[in-house]
């Protein structure tokens, strides 16, 4: 399947498989899904395994499942899902975005974490290191709990201090710079402002001593208290806390706002603009909002589209696909021409 | 039908090695009762290795006498040592043809998850070495993973004052990669440009 540069509509009933596709061409960039466990789902599909592959700006990706997963990236195996993440650079924007404001912080950090991976091939390095730093600290730290020994403990903390910085680094920079692009994008579509804070999970320039004035406490829990997995973005709209106060309206604009400010920022840092996947996303807008999207959607280089009606507007021309179940086949793919529409 | 028991478990049991997942250890296993010839090799061989391989009473390579032939050898320089976590490692970095001095393998890194610590591994024996065998360089060599660092960082600490010069190899070598899998001229180069131990 080819899809072309600008806007393609993939046009279909629920339940005919529009997402399917949208889902594959991102877990080709990430591995993973954006709602279930794809995996599964595309099993259903082939007989127990699949191979599936795809190509964009050059790079091609194939993932190969026979109960674990083979990636190659231009016909080389990758030794891990580390090295191969967003070599094709993905976005996507489906109505369970709206969980990063509604959800708890734990939504928050892996929206953090999958947006930053996405430009920074290192990152996903840095969380590994921090997360193992901190399961061996956490294990001597319930090794004291249960009346054991702390041995060493300094040596691990060492450890988890150094793998912190690092994450700590991305993670401010990248909430400063996603501020920027989303307060512009957001103003633009609603007139109203919003702002973002990145929240810190310690005191990070004085996090040895927080450590040591902490000890008892951490010994008593039997895990680590403060860092990274404790940090929060913070969403303001209109000087009020948008989890709170804001309507679902504004909220899918603010999540709207926030991944076109992610597709922004990729364009930028890899030199390279990432495919917009957008599943359902635009019904329940208002004409004015719907057009304002519209019209930044335009300019993107490659956007998808998943609806139940193509009546939507998004400019003179667009390509659209239309996606059907034909003898309970799950998806038979007709019509790919460019349709001028007015 | 069921294959025996008896066949099942030695699937079960080829699973257990590294490497080899379901698929390779029913290949391997039907292989080798087809070719029994093959199986007897491995089985003689493997009770060979069994009794006759021990690990080496100074360093902790892999030897079938006392001492390995690294430390046997009169051709080393005697006053580097670089600390390795496994064998294998010894057998790498050997193999890229990029040291000539000796080795200490530890036989483990620290981990607490694991429950590995300090007495666990071959520590206290290379305090020892260096204090009794005119040492005047320890190159750390151990994987620049979460446990290698932590490793590095306690022997670095309890080397202190024995004045030794301490280094550590380069980060050449990719996070995450195992010098067994480093290929010879990344290690050459971490070993080349490593640097004096520094937090
Ligand atoms: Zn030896």
């Amino acid at each position: 399947m080819e899809f072309l540069e600008g806007i393609t509509l993939i046009v279909g009933d629920n339940s005919v498989g529009k997402t399917n596709l949208i889902e594959m061409i991102y877990f080709l960039s990430t591995f993973g899904s954006f709602r279930t466990q794809i995996t599964e789902n595309l099993v259903r599909f082939g007989e127990g395994f699949f191979t599936l592959s795809g190509t964009y700006g050059g790079t091609e990706v194939k993932v190969k499942y026979t109960g674990k997963k083979e990636i190659f990236i231009d016909d080389s195996m990758q030794k891990s899902i580390k090295e191969a993440f967003g070599a094709i650079p993905v976005v996507s924007l489906t109505n369970e975005d709206v969980e990063i404001i509604n959800g708890g912080p734990g939504n928050r950090r892996y929206f953090l974490d999958i947006s930053i991976s996405l430009y920074d091939r290192k990152y996903l390095n840095y969380l590994y290191e921090y997360r193992r730093a901190k399961k061996q600290r956490n294990k001597l730290l319930l090794n004291a709990k249960k009346g054991g020994r702390l041995g060493n403990f300094e040596l691990w903390e060492k450890q988890l201090i150094k793998a912190i910085y690092p994450i700590v680094e991305a993670r401010s920079s990248f909430v400063e710079k996603l501020y920027l692009y989303t307060r512009e994008i957001f103003k633009d579509l609603t007139g109203k402002t919003v702002e973002l804070e990145y929240i810190p999970g310690a005191d990070y320039d004085n996090i040895e001593e927080e450590f040591d004035k902490n000890r008892q406490h951490e010994i008593e829990a039997g895990y680590t208290l403060f860092g990274p997995h404790r940090d929060e973005i913070l969403f303001k709209v209109g000087n009020h806390q948008a989890k709170e106060a804001a309507s679902f309206g504004i909220k899918k604009l603010l999540v709207t706002s926030l991944k076109m400010g992610i597709s922004r920022i990729l364009t930028e840092t890899r030199e390279e603009e990432p495919i917009l996947l957008i599943d359902e996303m635009l019904g329940g807008l208002d004409k004015k909002n719907s057009n304002s999207l519209a019209e930044f959607l335009r300019k993107a280089k490659q956007v998808l589209i998943t609806t139940t009606n193509d009546d939507i507007k998004y400019g003179k021309d667009y390509n659209r696909y239309i996606i059907e179940e034909k003898n309970g086949t799950p998806f038979v793919s007709k019509c790919a021409e460019k349709i001028r529409t007015f | 039908m069921k294959p025996p028991g008896v066949f099942l478990r030695f699937i079960q049991s080829l699973q257990s090695l590294p490497g080899i997942g379901k698929k390779s250890a029913e290949r391997i296993a039907f292989h080798i009762l087809t070719k029994p010839a093959t199986g007897e090799k491995i089985l003689h061989s493997l009770e060979k290795v069994l009794s006759e391989i021990k690990f080496c009473s100074k360093c902790g390579n892999i030897t079938i006498e006392n001492l390995c032939h690294i430390c046997s050898s009169h051709g080393r320089d005697t006053s580097i040592i670089c600390v390795v976590e496994k064998p294998m490692d010894v057998f790498a970095i050997e193999r890229s043809n990029s040291f000539k001095g000796l080795y200490h393998v530890l036989g483990g890194l620290l981990s607490p998850l694991d429950n590995t610590y300090p007495e666990d591994i071959n520590i206290d024996s290379l305090i020892e070495r260096v204090r009794t065998e005119g040492i005047s360089e320890v190159i750390i060599a151990t994987n620049p993973t979460t446990e290698g660092e932590a490793t590095a960082l306690y022997i670095e600490e309890n080397l202190k004052d024995t004045g030794v010069k301490i280094t550590r190899i380069a980060r050449g070598i990719p996070f995450g990669t195992d010098i067994d899998f480093a290929d010879d001229l990344t290690l050459t180069r971490a070993l080349e440009d490593r640097q004096e131990f520094k937090e």
